[in-house]
């Protein structure tokens, strides 16, 4: 086992997929991590990729933004919700074959003891004048050790070759 | 806004363990609770936004009183802690 990132799983959209379920997660790391490459079929310059654990869709989810839209800076904030943001992406009408990278952390997924946050840092490529890059902490207010992760297309379908990485990570000194 | 989810959106499920990927559709109690976040998320992210709009127009509002006494754009911006936005209507 490696003592830095291993690779779990790795999902490549072949046709468009409204939503993608990593289940049977193992437990026997300290951290998750994430990474995303991603596009959505959606009829506008920009989506949004929501995400749950557990199938769990009862109200124990807040997130916070903090981002950068061309020129502007915006700040969000959502209190006791069924899932939370974790990244916008180029949609239909953005520059072509341009996707967004993401990178989501969740320490502590497997505890039975404290509630889970994930932090997700992104850029999100749109036009030739519109870009946005930012950040979301997301919390999952529950003691339930995650063992699935799903991540769901804001408004329409993840595109074709949209890509979805999970990692396992063992912290050392652990 | 989320008018183009229907009963016939895919999921995918993977399982980290086999790797097995299974494509199904979603069921209606799963696109019903997908909905209504995005309906609920679409009523913050308007208040979210009136509440800004609100702030920018007292911040304008300021700045004119500030203005009107005799300061300078610069004082302004100094006290605010913003540039002065000059107002829209």
């Amino acid at each position: 086992m490696s003592n830095f990132l291993q690779p779990l799983q790795t999902v490549t959209i072949s046709t468009a997929t409204n939503s993608i379920t990593f289940s049977s997660i193992n437990q026997n790391y300290t951290d998750l991590v994430v990474f995303l490459s991603i596009r959505g079929t959606y009829a506008g310059t920009i989506d949004y990729c929501t995400s749950w654990n557990n199938g769990d869709r009862s109200s124990v989810y807040s997130d916070s933004n903090f981002n950068g839209t061309n020129n502007t800076y915006n700040v969000y904030r959502d209190n006791s919700t069924t899932a939370y943001n974790v990244m916008s992406y180029p949609a239909a009408t953005s520059t072509a074959n341009t996707f967004g990278s993401g990178w989501m952390h969740i320490p502590n997924y497997a505890s039975s003891t404290k509630g889970k946050t994930a932090l997700i840092n992104y850029g999100t490529p749109m036009n030739s004048t519109g870009y946005q890059v930012g950040m979301w902490a997301g919390t999952y207010n529950s003691t339930t050790p995650i063992t699935s992760v799903t991540f769901y297309a804001g408004n329409a379908n993840f595109a074709i070759n949209s890509k979805f990485t999970l990692y396992g990570v063992l912290r050392a000194g652990i | 806004m989320s008018d183009q989810l229907t009963t016939t959106a895919t999921v995918l499920e993977v399982n980290c363990i086999t790797g097995e990927q299974t494509y199904r559709e979603h069921t209606a109690e799963e696109l019903a609770m997908q909905e209504a976040y995005m309906s609920d998320i679409a009523a913050k992210r308007a208040a979210d936004e009136q509440a800004q709009a609100t702030q920018a127009a007292s911040l304008a509002s300021a700045q004119a009183k500030l203005t009107s006494l005799g300061l300078t754009a610069e004082e302004v911006a100094a006290i605010t802690g913003q540039p002065v936005t000059t107002p829209t209507s």
